[in-house]
């Protein structure tokens, strides 16, 4: 502190002799930066409170409601000064965080003493309204002449900035680049030979269109988007789910067939936020929800909806509504009340598992997905985001932020139909039911025909049988008497078909507990006197049992036990196991369904933006805007928002169809320019050295499931196929499926994608990139790795016609395939003199590896595989 | 290509790579660097690339963080509380102390779950379970679960006024993050320390973490997964992933072929010359090669004597575990790695957490780590390493001064005790207070993040200049020292 304070005074002695002018640089260049990060948001554009603005001299001297702030004839009196350095914490300003430091203060008393300079041209701040995201992209005049819009729109920039780009990269590497950015396979030298012959525009685009085409695109860009949309299998501790939710791979291969279908994105919205309100019959569609049902959490509702808003406003939106959930947004216009308006569109929703043809059993498959139980649940504010603080003056209504109030925002209630809210009397589950029921009568009667069971058993086996037999009709009758009840609930034959259900129901269910005693009995009889006892009580429970279903059936001879074809997922652990199995509402809010359509509304100036923003970058590397997640005031205008604008623009013209960005993008110069600043025009790295005008492509490293799939398709090993349930990580060395069909989640991770920066399940808007040894060591030492180099070098020999001591074929090869180059002189003399040091070596010991499996093994070392240049 | 936003932590690190203009370094050809270091270890220490240098003059060079994962019971075992004994049995409202309960004082604690049944206010006072001894010059009061810690009471201090606000075990992450579970996740204090310094070594690992870990496993976060601690098995064999080749190479193959990667790697850089990523690449492969020798030789204790490996419980079974973890902790101080994590206690919560048998769990797991902990601080001392390496011995939360399942105890965030030593801090000190009861911290009464101050102020950095672009750091981040225990 002794120090600080020997400083400060320093500082204050320095400006004591300071002139006029100097003073209105201590206002420019220190007071008013404080002013703008602790004041403005409650004294600015934003808010005035008590009628007092701080972001001009002027505003500043003419003071608020309460009078002046300033007093220039006793500046130590001025109010300023004083609600800056008061101990009052009810009267010190700012009120959040330190008080402003010492320095700050003396520097604003010197500034009055010298009668507060007004800087000239001073402006105030402007209106949020004004902000350049916040206003309908506009597709933008291109003046410059080019073949490809992308690139008129860059050579304004290239030629205004003296700027000139690098020439195009050579095509075995813009090969390269092409099909892992498009699809996360590397081409085959077949692929590369074929555009080598023909290295045109239109040999380019039909390559283009053919890998949009294939589905190992929906591969690719699926397991973005998943990054994009957070994409996490269930976790808990140990059995006990916490977050997410079970078979939520089904949405993964809904992202999947989406983008192979190149459906629109305002569509795969309205699916994400709202299937069950827009299609509750479509089960396709419902697997959209997932978006809904990943942001699950077991232990609290409100961390549960946080997440929901700050990642649907994250994701879609570009903006970070999380800022106001204890208070106004301190930078943009959203406010306290906003918050809880967003959140008032999720708060009847929950989650629940329905059974999906085939399956009965729910832990096995189903479709986790959003429906609304509390359509009544009630929204109040969390004062300072105290979910126990609960401001019931007013309930809040839902809504999106208002300051995008041109957008039209209207919410119906939608009837459902009654399978929808009801899917046990959906035909496909009743005849699932039966078919397993029919399963276990045939397995029981081949155990009977194969006699292989104890003597005694048998007639356990007599009861389970008949049981078993006595299931189908259960299911048929209760299956016919909800149904009708569901559809038609006037009708007469219902109480014919509820007591016939009930007798079923009671006759089955009688059954199971005879044979469930006859196996207790038979158990007893051979068990060990020490568990007599418990065997004999467990006996006694099932007989009295037996009593009870009698006389419960005799009192309420119409009532069953319904079929179960969904489950709602436990919202608190709070909840019972039957509680799971109320009855869902017959209606739904709308309110999502209302909040997609806001949200894909084409005059939403954030939606399209947001959108070309994360495909560009994953083209690019670098975003157009940066972060990707907010699109805010805190955000300035972007150098290329020509660029955003034309492809958003373009975007919503193509009916928010993906596939028409990728093309335009990956075919302008831009894209297939050479990433290396190797002779680069001076003026280039000396203007623009990080390259934020593209004068150049940049190079990007592999994410780590791209880097897997490269090196196990190099190995022909990769098995292409697609979609259904997750793949245990622990089994990452037996098979060979794509990466992105592993079990992703807080538990389950692999160790050698975790290595390369694989996707936080947190939040993963954009890929961390680092260089750590971990790396080195999963490439160097990995069986992955160690295999693939062998298999490779195998592939390599086959197709090199020529004889084995032909290594100058085998090296150049090995280039071109493994790393898209054909090697240098200087790369191919190394690798021979190496390989010749190798097979010495070979002849001295046995080395387990050949010596062109060690050249790939080093080739899957470089920098440049896993790396897209 | 340059990731310019917020994995601001790489990019100061590649720029930093290329300061070093590392093309007339790597010119010499691979393992160059490697037999400098050996030579010259201090010449090869690099500066934090957050900051390059400590912000002022440290008094400590090296930290070993020791977290005793589930709770351990303040009041057996740096706290003791008399009172407990004397009101056994009855509920906290008929001791003159009832105020301890009152609704302004519970209400900082944040819960996870709702209608949980851990962390209800347990009212029944429970005795204690051990007894106190005084142990040095000082005169501490340390139980007689911990005597080998005892011994060494002239060496530590103890801070009884702890306090933190999730009541379940989201507290571990607090206690390294300082921010609650709810809040997202947020660098620890090892990433801020190696993130602030940089390595002393550059054949090993910065940040090293040993022991079971459960609801986070990460450390980077915003700072980026360089700054995540490698985690370490005390098994020569496999003592990090990936550290031995998992199919059969000869040692020369290998050697040879980290060779030719790192001159093909070279001359790709003739047409990426400004490639910052390539040069980060280039020296990942160095330290990865080196890590493959020097990693596994720090966990091989051949060369230590069998009185030392005593000092640390290694001729025991019950002591054996915990005691290597902490004889390599000392190995990696000894050769300079920054940051070294050590997690006890299994299980998801953590085995300190006694909601029922208390004195059995605690005795137990007291006996895993007293004397391994207290041979740590001897050893370190003996070899003058003590005084610029602080071990820290904390976990999240304390326990409730009320019974819960007849004889057990549970979560209490409100008043706990951990002790830190070395690297400058005084010896023989017991800093704070909590009630009574040992209910609230009463007297100067410290947040988690104090500890983390107090830590990073002893390294010679400022935790208030430690802020990285795009992302807004809270006043409780920051924490504050704890001035009193420094000498």
């Amino acid at each position: 502190m002794v120090q600080v304070r020997v400083i400060g005074m320093l500082v204050v002695w320095m400006l004591a002799a300071y002139s006029r002018a100097d003073n209105l640089e201590i206002y420019l260049d220190q007071i008013k930066p404080v002013f703008q990060e602790r004041c403005y948001a409650c004294h600015g554009v934003l808010k005035q409170k008590s009628g007092l603005r701080l972001d001009t001299t002027q505003f500043i001297l003419s003071g608020g409601q309460n009078g002046g702030i300033i007093n220039l004839n006793e500046p130590h009196r001025s109010e300023l000064l004083q609600r800056l350095t008061t101990t009052d914490q009810n009267e010190r300003m700012p009120p959040e965080g330190q008080p402003v430091d010492t320095e700050i203060v003396e520097a604003i008393k010197l500034w009055i003493k010298a009668g507060a300079p007004v800087p000239e041209e001073e402006s105030p701040e402007s209106d949020p309204a004004n902000h350049w995201a916040f206003q309908a992209p506009v597709k933008p005049q291109i003046t410059h002449r080019a073949q490809h819009p992308i690139d008129g729109l860059l050579a304004e920039h290239h030629a205004s900035h003296d700027l000139r780009p690098q020439p195009l990269a050579k095509s075995r590497l813009l090969m390269r680049r092409l099909f892992l950015d498009l699809t996360g396979l590397p081409p085959s030298p077949e692929d590369i030979s074929n555009y080598l012959k023909n290295p045109t525009d239109v040999e380019y685009s039909k390559i283009v269109d053919n890998l949009l085409a294939s589905p190992h695109y929906a591969e690719r860009w699926g397991r973005h988007w998943m990054d994009v949309w957070r994409y996490s299998d269930w976790f808990g501790l140990g059995a006990q789910l916490r977050y997410s939710q079970k078979h939520i791979w089904h949405w993964r291969d809904w992202i999947l067939d989406s983008l192979n279908q190149d459906k629109g994105y305002d569509q795969m919205i309205l699916e994400m936020l709202a299937a069950d309100e827009l299609y509750p019959l479509n089960q396709d569609k419902l697997r959209a929800t997932g978006f809904l049902s990943r942001n699950y959490f077991l232990f609290n509702r409100t961390t549960w909806l946080d997440k929901t808003i700050e990642h649907t406003s994250k994701a879609f939106l570009g903006l970070t509504m999380q800022c106001s959930k204890c208070h106004d947004h301190k930078y943009d216009p959203i406010s306290n009340k906003d918050y809880y308006r967003f959140r008032a569109i999720f708060e009847p929703h929950q989650i629940r598992t329905d059974a999906l043809p085939g399956e009965s059993n729910l832990e096995k498959n189903g479709i986790p997905r959003a429906f609304d139980m509390h359509p009544d649940e009630q929204t109040y504010i969390h004062l300072r985001g105290n979910e126990k603080d609960l401001d019931k003056s007013e309930v809040i209504t839902p809504g999106p932020p208002r300051f995008l109030g041109n957008i039209p925002f209207a919410i119906t209630p939608i009837s459902l139909p009654p399978e929808a809210y009801n899917p046990s009397i959906r035909e496909y589950f009743k005849d699932t039911l039966i078919r397993e029921a029919d399963e276990k009568i045939q397995t029981l009667e081949q155990a009977q025909q194969d006699q292989q069971i104890l003597k005694g058993e048998t007639d356990s086996l007599v009861l389970e049988l008949k049981a078993a037999k006595l299931l189908p009709a259960a299911i048929r009758t209760k299956f016919h008497a909800t149904r009708l009840k569901a559809v038609h609930p006037q009708a007469e034959k219902i109480t014919e078909l509820e007591q016939q259900a009930a007798k079923a129901e009671f006759e089955y269910e009688h059954a199971k507990l005879d044979w469930q005693i006859s196996k207790g009995e038979f158990e007893l009889g051979k068990a060990k006197e020490s568990e007599k006892n418990k065997l004999e009580k467990k006996l006694e429970e099932l007989k009295a049992e037996k009593i009870e279903l009698r006389r419960l059936h005799e009192k309420n001879p119409l009532a069953f036990t319904p079929l179960r074809a969904s489950v709602k997922a436990l919202e608190s652990p709070a909840e019972t196991n039957d509680e799971r199995y109320r009855p869902y509402p017959e209606t739904t809010t709308g309110r999502r369904a209302a909040l997609a359509h806001w949200i894909t509304h084409p005059k939403n100036p954030l939606t399209a933006r947001v959108a070309v923003n994360h495909m560009w970058m994953r083209h690019f590397g670098n975003p157009l805007v940066e972060p990707v997640t907010d699109f805010g005031l805190q955000t300035d205008i972007p150098k290329l928002h020509r660029v955003l604008d034309f492809l958003a623009v373009t975007f919503i013209e193509n009916g928010w169809r993906m596939k028409p960005i990728h093309r335009l993008i990956v075919t302008s110069q831009a894209y297939k320019r050479s990433s290396s600043e190797l002779n680069a025009y001076g003026n280039n790295l000396k203007t623009d050295p990080n390259n934020e005008l593209l004068w150049r492509q940049n190079s990007v490293r592999m994410e780590s499931q791209i880097l897997r799939d490269s090196i196990l398709h190099l190995a022909k090993q990769l098995n292409y196929q697609m979609g259904g349930p997750t793949i245990p990580p622990d089994q990452i060395d037996q098979d060979f499926r794509r990466s992105l069909y592993f079990t992703h989640s807080r538990d389950d991770q692999n160790k050698f994608l975790n290595a390369f920066d694989d996707a936080s399940i947190l939040a993963c808007y954009r890929r961390t990139e680092s260089v750590i040894p971990q790396q080195a060591l999963a490439l160097a030492n990995s069986r992955l790795s160690m295999d693939a180099a062998v298999r490779i070098s195998k592939v390599l020999n086959a197709s090199i016609s020529s004889n084995d001591s032909d290594h100058e074929s085998f090296v150049k090869l090995a280039f071109e395939s493994v790393l898209g180059w054909s090697p240098s002189k200087e790369e191919m003399e190394t690798c021979l003199k190496q390989l010749k040091t190798w097979e010495k070596d070979m002849q001295v010991d046995k080395q387990p590896l050949s010596p062109r499996a060690s050249l790939v093994h080093a080739l899957l070392n470089h920098n440049d595989f896993a790396t897209i240049r | 290509m340059s990731h310019n936003n917020d994995q601001t932590g790489d990019l100061i690190k590649t720029q930093f790579l290329n300061r070093r203009a590392f093309l007339s370094r790597t010119a010499l050809g691979f393992g160059s660097i490697a037999l400098q270091s050996l030579l010259h270890q201090e010449a090869a220490a690099v500066p934090g690339p957050g900051f390059g240098l400590p912000h002022h003059a440290a008094k400590a060079k090296n930290v070993i963080w020791l977290f005793m994962r589930g709770g351990v019971s303040h009041m057996e075992s740096f706290d003791p509380k008399p009172a407990l004994n004397q009101y056994a049995g009855k509920s906290i409202g008929e001791t003159p102390f009832s105020g301890v309960q009152s609704p302004d004082l519970l209400k900082k604690v944040r819960v996870v779950v709702i209608n949980d049944a851990n962390g209800q206010q347990r009212n029944k006072i429970y005795p204690l379970q051990t007894k106190f001894q005084s142990y040095g010059q000082s005169g501490m009061q340390v139980s007689d679960w911990f005597p080998h810690i005892g011994s060494c009471a002239d060496d530590i201090s103890v801070i009884r006024s702890m306090w933190t606000t999730d009541d379940n075990h989201g507290a571990q992450v607090q206690f390294h993050s300082g921010r609650h579970m709810l809040d997202g996740r947020f660098p620890t204090i090892g990433a801020w320390v190696t993130y602030g310094l940089g390595s002393l070594n550059e054949n090993l690992p910065q940040f090293v973490t040993m022991g079971p870990r459960f609801f986070d496993k990460r450390d980077g976060h915003y700072l980026g997964p360089a700054y995540d601690a490698v985690p370490l098995k005390i098994d020569p064999k496999e003592p990090l992933d990936f550290a031995k080749p998992e199919r059969p190479i000869s040692a020369s193959r290998q050697r040879s072929t980290f060779n030719l990667v790192h001159r093909l790697n070279l001359m790709r850089s003739k047409i990426y010359p400004d490639d910052e990523k390539l040069a980060a690449r280039i020296q990942s492969y160095e330290l990865a090669y080196r890590m493959q020798s020097s990693v596994p030789n720090l966990l091989d204790f051949a060369q230590e004597p069998e009185h030392i490996k005593k000092m640390y419980g290694m001729n025991h079974d019950v002591t054996m575990p915990f005691g290597r973890q902490l004889l390599a902790a000392r190995r990696m101080v000894e050769k300079g790695v920054r940051f070294i994590q050590i997690m006890h206690g299994d299980g998801a919560a953590g085995a300190w957490d006694a909601h029922s048998g208390l004195k059995k769990n605690h005795e137990k797991l007291s006996a895993q780590v007293d004397k391994p902990v207290a041979g740590l601080l001897k050893d370190l001392k003996q070899r003058g390493l003590l005084d610029e390496t602080i071990v820290v011995f904390a976990t999240e939360f304390g326990r409730t001064p009320g019974s819960q399942s007849q004889d057990g105890r549970d979560h209490h965030p409100y008043g706990f005790s951990i002790w830190m030593a070395g690297g400058g801090i005084r010896g023989g000190m017991t800093h704070g207070a909590t009630d009574e009861l040992g209910f609230h911290a009463i007297e100067s009464p410290h947040y988690v993040t104090d500890v983390h101050a107090t830590i990073l102020h002893q390294l010679g950095l400022n935790p208030h200049h430690m802020e990285v672009a795009g992302h807004k750091r809270l006043e409780q981040d920051f924490g504050h020292v704890i001035k009193d225990i420094l000498t």
